[in-house]
């Protein structure tokens, strides 16, 4: 029989992070950004880490339009007391601005985290920490499923769009509340079959067999943790100053 | 005998509607934004989850499987940036939804839909803050969201909508469950599904 | 290296095997089954649908009765092991299983990890995982496959990984479950290389199958099973010598496709739909640029061409579902845009379940009729549904019917919202012979009501049942089209014989 060269794991370049210091850090994050909230400098320094990462993670779209409209929420922040608003669009100003200042960072780290890091390292960072078996395997289901169920809906909407069900036909008037049926129903149908489907498949390959599964993704601490642990670190003190 | 341990194929089915559960509660959580809403977020969100939940009920017959997709959501909920009351609220919630759905079996409807009322208590645990640090958390608010913001969510949050909270879930989740129970026997049972 | 490379022989033994399922499962049971497999054997199993021939693979695989309930009777030993009283777990390092949706049979998201996936379950150490994956995509040619994400590969892709996956865990015997129904042309020919290529290790293998072409020459030996019994058990040579007539009666395909025989073309209408500057681009290499094509009304238009050649996203461009794609669909005087286009014509999807919305198959066509006049609309309603050969199934549920059945639902609703231009993506994967002609009388009925069909398929049988006219698309663009003309009759010829 042929031999053929082992795998080699593309090496990585330049900047990564271990998935145990972006859940930490998304922690910490998440912790800081509810403890701290008169500190309009802090929430743009917060902001610049994620921002930084979804740029160096080369998701440029994303950083754009998350540290556009933060930014100009900030700006609007700032100038605030120049100029009057009716009171319903003050309202709603406030809350647009106030709601994209606290949530943004953490939204954008958290779309970074998504985005960077592969399930395989998630599952590898979880078996480290010993979590069991009984929740990694479904924690690695559900980021299998998110991306199946947009699949899914997406196809149910093209087949809703051609058979003209949508909302504002006179069928929809008829009877609003079927197009949730119409939307749920379907859905559901395939992911119980594609369900039975996976759970056969992955029984075939030996799931559920043992207490603790191998894994062949490489997680390790590098510099870079390090330099997210010493920004953590700066951001604890100023906090607490 | 039946075992009581979990086996690969509930681990998956957990995983399955817990996506599902997400996503609902993404979604229908994008309403967050406006204040007004947050008290029709707890009967939307029991609602429309009644369908997949009861599904899932339908594949359910051990303990734990309840609990699994609970710690789940509320760790999913605590790294999307809801702080450490939605861990406490899904777990605690999750834990005795299981109980109770155990001691109905997870067959009996009307114990399902108390259990069910009892899983979706969890997401108070994301509003959680309000009353736990009522104080800090609302000048918080007022700092970071704004004046308004803070007035119009005390008025339509206030401390005792901790108590009502639970009762208009109980409204959603007996929807819901309703809802659900119908989808079942309308569709899933008469496609051979369930 | 493993307890089992002893190489000791791996013999399948059925004892008078009986399996009924328990729960609603399509699949029929299995009857009285006696018969072994021996070491290092290409076992084809064929049948009509609903023969039995999945639940065969399961019980060698041990989904049956383990993971799908039933009454099981008699014992089906491997190496003298008892598969019902083996877990799955350690079933696994036996078994390895193919499935026949790619879609729904990967547990990871990446390509890497999906192959090591077995591997991990089972234990093995990193170095030996990483040794296995460059082994696998060595022999199966997938570097290129690697470290890339499941959700961006083609059908075919994904069942080279399945395949990979399977083949890192180093199985001595491997069970297919219809592993071509999702693939194109192409990546049949790639299957086929890789079950020839088990088959040079000395795996055992068993493929249950509609398309039997691709296995000629690999096959050892056929068995046929009918009604969960098998009819015929006979070496793949025998098997060979069949006549068409024969497999035909047999309910199944042909082993040698042609499009030599004479074809009956039905006449053809003089008036004309044509396609006029369609344009769309989606991601960076999925394009269409089609400046003009014109079709003949009421044709059966074979819309052919690779995978990721393009003919899904044609398809969702001329029903008007990308709504940023530009063109001109002119058809009976009317010139429509994206927009109007999803009023006229529809697609009957591959995944026909998700088109499917109530609870009765009537309530399923009266969706589609315009809700104006209750008494009229039953009428119409019932006069589609005996058309189409559903009347008896009017008040069940669409889920519950079989495949074929539940395309002719969806069939039924298009009749019923009057569109002109069908489109049905791929509507005989995994069909019988008697299944596929079933399909092609539909559409040729179609056809005949003056709708214009385009059929997006890898059937050469069902193309020479009822196409009549014929798109090739390559990278977006038209390469050829036309109807049964001789040099056409060659380019098919052609493009179906990569094999």
């Amino acid at each position: 029989m042929e031999k053929y060269e082992a795998y080699q794991p593309p090496k990585r370049k330049g900047f990564y992070l271990d998935p145990r210091t972006k859940i930490l850090f998304m922690a910490f994050v998440t912790t800081l950004m509810f403890f701290v909230y008169e500190n309009l400098a802090m929430d743009a320094v917060v902001a610049i880490i994620p921002l930084t990462l979804l740029l160096i993670n080369r998701q440029v779209r994303t950083a754009l339009i998350y540290g556009g409209l933060f930014a100009l929420a900030l700006v609007a922040k700032l100038t605030q007391g120049m100029y009057v608003l009716p009171d319903i669009l003050n309202m709603i100003s406030v809350l647009l601005i106030a709601m994209v200042i606290r949530l943004f960072p953490i939204f954008m780290l958290g779309y970074y985290i998504i985005e960077s890091t592969k399930t395989d390292e998630f599952v590898a960072a979880m078996e480290k920490w010993h979590i069991p078996e009984a929740f990694i395997i479904p924690i690695s289901v559900v980021f299998r499923f998110i991306p199946t169920l947009g699949e899914e809906s997406a196809a149910i909407t093209d087949a809703m769009r051609m058979r003209g069900i949508q909302f504002g036909t006179k069928k929809f008037w008829q009877a609003p509340t079927a197009i949730l049926e119409y939307r749920i129903i379907p859905l559901m149908m395939s992911v119980v079959k594609i369900g039975d489907e996976l759970s056969a498949a992955a029984l075939t390959r030996g799931l559920g067999g043992l207490k603790h599964r191998t894994t062949i993704a490489n997680i390790g601490f590098t510099f870079y943790d390090a330099i997210i642990a010493i920004l953590s670190a700066a951001l604890l003190i100023w906090a607490l100053l | 005998m039946e075992s009581k341990k979990l086996k690969a194929k509930d681990l998956i089915n957990v995983g399955i509607y817990t996506a599902i559960y997400i996503v609902i509660f993404f979604v229908v959580g994008m309403l967050n934004a406006i204040p007004v809403l947050y008290p029709f977020l707890y009967i939307l969100i029991p609602l429309i989850s009644g369908i997949p939940f009861m599904l899932f009920l339908t594949k359910t017959d051990k303990f734990g499987m309840v609990t699994i997709m609970s710690i789940i959501c509320g760790v999913f909920w605590f790294l999307m940036g809801y702080t450490w009351t939605a861990i406490v609220g899904y777990v605690v919630f999750g834990i005795i939804a299981d109980l109770v759905l155990r001691a109905g079996k997870y067959k009996s409807f009307k114990i399902d839909v108390i259990g069910f009322w009892l899983f979706s208590c969890g997401m108070i645990g994301c509003q959680a803050p309000m009353w736990v640090m009522a104080d800090t958390y609302m000048a918080g608010i007022e700092q970071s969201m704004g004046a308004q913001y803070a007035s119009e969510l005390a008025r339509y949050m206030p401390s005792w909508m901790g108590i009502a909270a639970i009762a208009i879930i109980f409204v959603g989740a007996l929807l819901g469950s309703l809802l659900g129970h119908k989808m079942l026997k309308k569709h899933f049972e008469r496609a051979g599904i369930v | 290296m493993g307890a089992f490379v002893g190489r000791c022989v791996f013999l399948i033994e059925f004892q008078n095997v009986t399996f009924t399922y328990q729960s609603t499962e399509r699949e029929s049971g299995v009857y009285n089954l006696n018969f072994t497999i021996p070491d290092g054997q290409v076992v084809l199993l064929c049948g009509e649908s609903g023969c039995g021939k999945t639940t065969l693979t399961r019980l060698i695989n041990g989904l049956a009765p383990e993971y799908y309930d039933g009454q099981l009777s008699g014992e089906v030993l491997i190496n003298g092991k008892n598969t019902a009283k083996t877990p799955l777990y350690e079933l696994s390092k036996i078994v390895g299983s193919v499935f026949q949706n790619p879609r729904s049979q990967f547990f990871t998201v990446d390509t890497t990890g999906e192959i090591a996936f077995g591997c991990e379950n089972i234990g093995l150490p990193k170095e030996e995982i990483y040794k296995r994956i460059g082994q696998v995509s060595g022999e199966l040619k997938i570097h290129k496959l690697l470290d890339r994400s499941l959700f961006a590969l083609s059908g075919g892709e994904k069942q080279k990984i399945a395949c990979a996956s399977v083949s890192a865990m180093e199985p001595e015997i491997i069970v297919l479950d219809e592993p071509s129904s999702n693939l194109d042309v192409a990546t049949i020919a790639d299957l086929r290389e890789v079950v020839a290529k088990w088959k040079a290790m000395g795996k055992t293998i068993i493929v249950a199958e509609h398309r039997l072409y691709y296995l000629m020459g690999v096959a050892d030996r056929v068995v046929y099973l009918k009604e969960g019994r098998i009819a015929k058990d006979v070496s793949a040579v025998d098997f060979g010598n069949l006549s068409e007539a024969q497999l035909q009666k047999m309910g199944l395909r042909s082993l040698h496709p042609t499009f030599t025989s004479e074809i009956p073309v039905t006449p053809m209408n003089d008036e004309t739909i044509s396609l006029t500057d369609f344009r769309f681009s989606y991601g960076r290499n999925e394009t269409i640029n089609i400046p003009q094509l014109s079709i003949p009304r009421g044709a059966i238009v074979g819309v052919l061409g690779d995978n990721g050649a393009g003919k899904t996203t044609f398809a969702k461009c001329l029903c008007g579902l990308e709504k940023s794609a530009t063109g001109v669909l002119q058809i009976g005087g009317d010139n429509l845009n994206a927009k109007q286009r999803i009023h006229k014509c529809y697609m009957v999807m591959q995944d026909v379940n998700h088109q499917l919305f109530t609870e009765s198959v009537e309530d399923e066509i009266l969706l589609s009729l315009p809700g104006e006049d209750e008494g009229a609309d039953k009428q119409q309603a019932e006069k589609i549904l005996s058309n189409l050969k559903l009347l008896q199934f009017r008040n069940l549920h669409p889920m519950s019917l079989s495949g074929g059945q539940k395309q002719r639902v969806a069939i039924g609703s298009a009749i019923a919202s009057d569109k002109e231009v069908l489109v049905f993506d791929e509507p005989t994967s995994g069909l019988d012979y008697h299944h596929m002609i079933e399909v092609a009388t539909n559409l040729i009925a179609l056809s005949k009501m003056g709708k214009t069909l385009f059929i997006i398929t890898h059937d050469p049988e069902l193309i020479a049942q009822c196409c009549n006219y014929f798109m090739f698309i390559e990278h977006g663009k038209i390469k050829w089209s036309g109807g049964w003309t001789a040099d056409n009759r060659q380019r098919l010829h052609n493009f179906f014989s990569t094999i």
